[in-house]
Order: C-alpha cells, then sequence, then structure tokens
C-alpha cells in the first residue's frame, strides 16, 4: 500500500479555489496532513469492504483527506465525489494514489449517482440536511449508508487565548469544527482582539460571501446592543448575553458570551445538543459531546475510527460475512 | 422633540404633502434616539447628514430586540413575523396604529383607487390578532370582510364559494394563492374585482413559479384585475404594484412619498446599484425608522418621481451549504 502522504506534502493548496487566502489554505492544508501522523487505528475484526463512495461537503476542503487516507491504508478502494468546487483539490488527492478514483456529477444527477453506487460496500457522505436525506432515500439496499449532516463546535474555557482565535481563524469559520462561540468566564476582549489582528495578518480572510456579510453587520449592531465589539477591517470579536447565542459561525467573528455556571451554558446550547460536534474545553463538562478537546486543537481531530461519535470502521466492516 | 410630537407633521406630509421627508426624517431619528434606548445603543448614536447615513436596523434584530419608543403596555400593538429561520419571531410594537392606517389606505387608494372594498374577501390571517397584514386587509374593508384562512387550518373548504357574484376584493398571499388553485372549483370573478398578491414565493420547503402561478389566475378566477403588494411586519408602509389584468405577472412596486428606498452592498452596507433593500419609512414612528431587508433589488424613479422597486428576490445563501450549521438548516428543523 502506498502513503500518499509524501505525495500530498507536495501539493500547494493555495492554486486551488479554496474560498480561503493563500495562506490560510496552506495553513489548513498543513494542519489536515499533520492530523495523519498519528498511528493508524486498528480496523476491527472481518473482512474489509472493497469499496467505499466518499460524497464531499463544501466548506472544509480537506474533508475528504482524512478518509481518504484511513480507508486506502486499510485496503479499500476508495471512489470519492467532490464537493461543489473542489473538483481540483480531489483531483490531486487521486493522483497517483491507486485505489483512489474520482467521480464527478451534479448534484441531483441520479443517474450519475445511482452509476457511483453500483458497485459499493458503503457510502460515507457530508453536507446538508436536505442533501443528506435526498441522497439516503437513493442509497441501495445492503450498502451501508453513512451520513453525517451538518454540526457546529463551540469552546469553552475560562479565559480563551490564542489558540482558540486559531481554532476559528482555520477555515474562516466555516467549517463544522469552527467555533460558532465561545463561553468564557473571564474573556478578555482586547487580548483577543491582538489575536484576531495578529491571524489576520498572517492567515488573511478570504472573500465573504453576500449573505455572510449582511449576517455579520447584523451580530455586530447586536453586540453593539448588548454586549461590546471589538473590530479590524475583516475580523470581529464580538461579546454577547448567553441568550443570544447561535450556532451559526461566521468568518473572523469570534462571538464570546461570558458565563459563571456552567449549567447555563449547558441550558444555552440544550436545544441544538443534537447538532453539537466539537467542543474544545478545559471544563468538567455537566453534558456529553461527540467530541472533546483542548482548546486549539478543535480543527485536527485524531486519525480515529469515529466521525461525530460513529465507529465509521464498525459500520463498514460489519456489512461484510 | 419627542416621537410623539413628530406625529402631526408626518399626517400633515402624508396627507397634503406640506414638508419634506428629510427635515420630517432627521426629527424622527433625533426623536427615536432619544425615546428608543435599543436604537440608540444600536446606531452609536450617529448624526446623519443624508438619508442613506441613517441606521438602518437589520430586520433580523427584530428577533432579538425589543425596538419601542414608549413603554410596553396591554395597550401596545403588537405585530408578529411569522415563522423565521430561527424558530424566533420578529415583533412590531406599536402604541397606535393611526399612522399606519393613513398611510396604507392612501397610498392603496392612490395606486387603485376603485378598489372594490365594500366586499373583502381574504385569504390572509385575520386582523385583530399580530398580523400586520390581516390588520391591513381588514382595515381597507369598508364592511365586515370574509376571512377564508385559519391559521390553523388553512383555507376554509367552502372558499370558492366566497368568490362568486359582484365585485370583490380578494386579498392573498402568494401561498395561500396556490392553496386556493390546488383546490378543485373555479369562480368568474366580476371583471372590476381586484386579486391582492403579497408576499414570497418561496417558503422553506417550497418555490413556486410565481409566472406560472399568475398565468393560471384567468381559467380559474375569471378577469379580474391584479394588484403586487410589498409589505413586512416591520415597516409600517406598503408599496403596490400598477394593477394588471388576470395572467399577467404584476411589475415593479411603488412606493408612497413618505418611504424612501435605497440599495446596499450587502457586505460593506454602502449604497449599492443593487442590493439589499432598505426602507426609511416615516409612519415607523413607533419603533425604527430605518431598516434593513434580506431582499434584494433596484430601485429607480418613474416619470412622476416615484420612487419604483423592483424585487430580485431574498438573499441567498445556499451555496454555502455544507458540514457548518447554517441558519437555513435549523430553520428545516423548526418546520419538521
Amino acid at each position: 500500500m502506498t502513503d500518499p502522504r509524501p505525495l500530498w506534502r507536495r501539493l500547494d493548496p493555495a492554486a486551488w479555489d479554496t474560498g480561503l487566502s493563500p495562506a490560510n489554505a496552506r495553513l489548513c492544508w498543513q494542519t489536515a496532513l499533520d492530523a495523519l501522523d498519528a498511528p493508524l487505528p486498528a480496523p476491527p475484526a472481518g473482512r474489509p469492504p472493497r469499496r467505499v463512495l466518499l460524497i464531499g461537503s463544501a466548506n472544509v476542503f480537506t474533508a475528504p483527506i482524512p478518509w481518504i487516507y484511513l480507508l486506502h491504508m486499510l485496503g479499500v478502494q476508495v471512489r470519492v465525489k467532490p464537493a461543489r468546487g473542489q473538483q481540483a483539490v480531489v483531483e490531486a488527492l487521486a493522483d497517483g494514489v491507486e485505489g483512489v478514483e474520482v467521480r464527478v456529477w451534479s448534484g441531483g444527477d441520479t443517474d450519475a449517482e445511482a452509476d457511483a453506487m453500483t458497485d459499493v460496500d458503503g457510502v460515507m457522505a457530508f453536507g446538508g440536511a436536505e442533501a443528506m436525506a435526498a441522497i439516503g432515500a437513493r442509497v441501495p439496499p445492503g450498502v451501508v449508508w453513512l451520513p453525517f449532516g451538518p454540526r457546529f463546535g463551540v469552546a469553552i474555557t475560562d479565559q480563551p487565548g490564542a489558540a482558540v482565535v486559531v481554532d476559528h481563524v482555520l477555515y474562516d469559520g466555516r467549517g463544522c469544527m469552527s467555533p460558532a462561540a465561545v463561553f468564557a468566564r473571564a474573556p478578555d476582549l482586547d487580548a483577543l482582539a491582538q489575536h484576531m489582528a495578529e491571524a489576520e495578518a498572517r492567515w488573511p480572510r478570504g472573500p465573504l460571501h453576500p449573505l455572510e456579510g449582511a449576517r455579520l453587520r447584523a451580530r455586530a449592531l447586536l453586540a453593539r446592543a448588548t454586549g461590546a465589539v471589538r473590530e479590524g477591517p475583516s475580523w470581529a470579536v464580538l461579546q454577547l448575553p448567553l441568550r443570544m447565542f447561535s450556532p451559526e459561525a461566521l468568518p473572523r467573528c469570534l462571538v464570546v458570551h461570558p458565563f459563571t455556571d456552567l449549567a447555563d451554558v449547558a441550558a444555552t446550547l440544550a436545544p441544538y445538543r443534537d447538532l453539537l460536534g466539537t467542543v474544545a474545553t478545559d471544563q468538567a463538562l455537566p453534558f456529553p459531546a461527540p467530541r472533546r478537546c483542548a482548546p486549539g486543537e478543535m480543527q485536527a481531530p485524531p486519525l480515529g475510527r469515529t466521525h461525530d461519535g460513529v465507529d465509521v470502521l464498525e459500520a463498514l466492516w460489519r456489512t461484510q460475512p | 422633540m419627542s416621537v410623539a410630537d413628530c406625529i402631526a407633521p408626518i399626517r400633515r406630509f402624508i396627507e397634503t404633502g406640506e414638508g419634506d421627508f428629510w427635515s420630517l426624517a432627521r426629527a424622527l431619528y433625533a426623536a427615536q434616539l432619544q425615546d428608543n434606548p435599543v436604537y440608540a445603543a444600536v446606531s452609536g448614536g450617529v448624526r446623519p447628514e443624508r438619508i442613506e447615513a441613517i441606521p438602518a436596523v437589520p430586520v433580523s434584530l427584530f428577533q432579538e430586540l425589543s425596538f419601542t419608543c414608549a413603554p410596553i403596555t396591554p395597550a401596545t400593538v403588537v405585530f408578529r413575523t411569522s415563522g423565521t429561520t430561527t424558530g424566533r419571531r420578529g415583533v412590531h410594537y406599536l402604541q397606535d396604529t393611526a399612522l399606519y392606517e393613513l398611510g396604507a389606505r392612501r397610498h392603496f387608494l392612490r395606486c387603485v383607487p376603485d378598489a372594490p372594498l365594500s366586499r373583502v374577501v381574504s385569504l390572509c390571517p385575520p386582523g385583530g390578532g399580530d398580523s400586520s397584514l390581516g390588520h391591513m386587509v381588514d382595515d381597507f374593508a369598508q364592511a365586515p370582510p370574509v376571512h377564508a384562512f385559519d391559521p390553523d387550518r388553512g383555507l376554509l373548504p367552502e372558499v370558492w364559494s366566497f368568490l362568486q357574484d359582484g365585485p370583490l376584493f380578494l386579498a392573498t398571499t402568494a401561498f395561500s394563492l396556490d392553496a386556493l388553485l390546488s383546490l378543485p372549483g373555479r369562480a368568474d370573478l366580476d371583471p372590476r374585482s381586484l386579486v391582492m398578491v403579497t408576499g414570497g414565493f418561496k417558503g422553506r420547503k417550497v418555490r413556486l413559479d410565481a409566472a406560472a402561478l399568475y398565468e393560471a389566475l384567468p381559467a380559474r378566477l375569471g378577469q379580474p384585475r391584479v394588484v403586487g403588494e410589498y409589505g413586512m411586519t416591520e415597516l409600517s408602509s406598503q408599496l403596490w404594484t400598477e394593477p394588471v389584468p388576470a395572467g399577467v405577472v404584476p411589475g415593479a412596486f411603488r412606493a408612497p412619498p413618505w418611504l424612501y428606498v435605497y440599495t446596499v452592498d450587502p457586505t460593506t452596507g454602502e449604497p449599492a446599484e443593487e442590493g439589499l433593500l432598505r426602507f426609511v419609512d416615516l409612519c415607523n414612528v413607533w419603533s425604527v425608522l430605518a431598516i434593513e431587508t434580506m431582499d434584494v433589488g433596484r430601485v429607480a424613479r418613474d416619470a412622476d418621481g416615484h420612487q419604483q422597486v423592483t424585487l430580485l428576490g431574498r438573499l441567498s445563501g445556499a451555496e454555502l451549504r455544507g458540514c457548518s450549521l447554517r441558519m437555513e438548516e435549523l430553520s428545516s428543523r423548526v418546520e419538521r
């Protein structure tokens, strides 16, 4: 089995349209590849699946990397359908890696999708809830279906610092592991603003979508009325009361909710608990989370068998007689 | 000068055209800063030198904050938006609705002077509740309106029977109209009848084909005239299209003289030729006079100097959907 990491290390993600600045794209790429340096997890007993179809999601251009790598290294053929705008990335990942194949079709082309699903043992898909429901309805009987819908992350800590800022800056906050909000006992807004300004200088923000721009301006006004605002040319640190928590992360907009009692944080997150993915914390949480990590590690999940709390390898291997 | 002091000159402006928009807007803004602490906080106390510099409140903030220039009491009229992407509803507080009603009636009757208001059939939520649309329609009616829509049950099964005989004003949202046409039946409306269609064509689950909906009208409703209305809970004034024959899609929306419309770049908030619609509404006396919508459009002036708004749709973020959570994903949860 050829280890693709040396090939991938030579690629420059700044050559692709990632929606990020070149410096941020390189940081994301390096972070994703560094996570592959951990030992491979042991596969379950039994025979591995012959081929798995990965359907990527927009926003995080490195998202297929750990699963392509892991499945490939465990001897599984991988067929990848790139997300919109990410064909070049996936083609570069597959180039020269035996057993990794790219299939491109537009959303809604059910014939092409059915063809891609004909000879696979499992389908792993990432993306919006509507897309997951639509694809799931078309997965053939007997094929393992592993949908991973949208998620959000948060950080919960006494005093957030540079590590949380880097978590937020990666992918410009558009990833499911990005902190949509930071719950902090003693936030120092000026220090966070300084970290955001430094991050902007090193890894500038990419272009904003108009909807993001409109929502950013609205949220800044909300913070002006109810909390506090620190702003730079293309970043903001907004302090808002807990009741104004939103699970939607916005690019380079670090939302900080001060708290005194973790029970209040738990109550704030309760309506969205099933959508919570990653929690970066140094606290003893009074509620479960699919993935916990230290601040600064949100975007670098360790290479493992699980995603969003689901043991992917167990699900795929169990299908084999 | 308090907000209450602004009402009489605005009323005169609506009734007689006396005064000028900028002076009235500037005075109302200053009064709202004084009487509305939340707006004062949002605006940062800016002193505008032109209309476009009056701080505009994004409509999403009406879900989070209470914009009111007077204490909320049991007598306060409360209009609420229908479901939103977050499940929270925007709230517009009015201490009285006199100016709202004056402006609404004046502009509507300028746009459609011969509207048959002696007989109104409404497929909108009834007035008297928290629907500003229902309030407006009921206020237009010169006799008790027939309500053929129940907020809990939808259209009444006998709705077609209400549409027979004589000229009438049929007030409907696009979605209620679609629901009506999906029911068996037809009515040959008197040609003097007027069908008002309001509301967007894109719901949280379904996008209606506007052209197909309008084109279907002659076969099911005969040959009434059709007029488009643009309004929203957070706005006290409305815009109307020219009436058109059934089967034709209504055109641009005309703003009344007491409402100024302009467009901004969604990202920067700076004026742009095409972009998010912002309204400066002199009838929004009890809340905030300037709001920013999530609707995209263009503004032009007609030969008479009236502003005409071409609506291009909602600002969409469909291409942003991916593995991270977007407010639009939450809306589908709320629906389920």
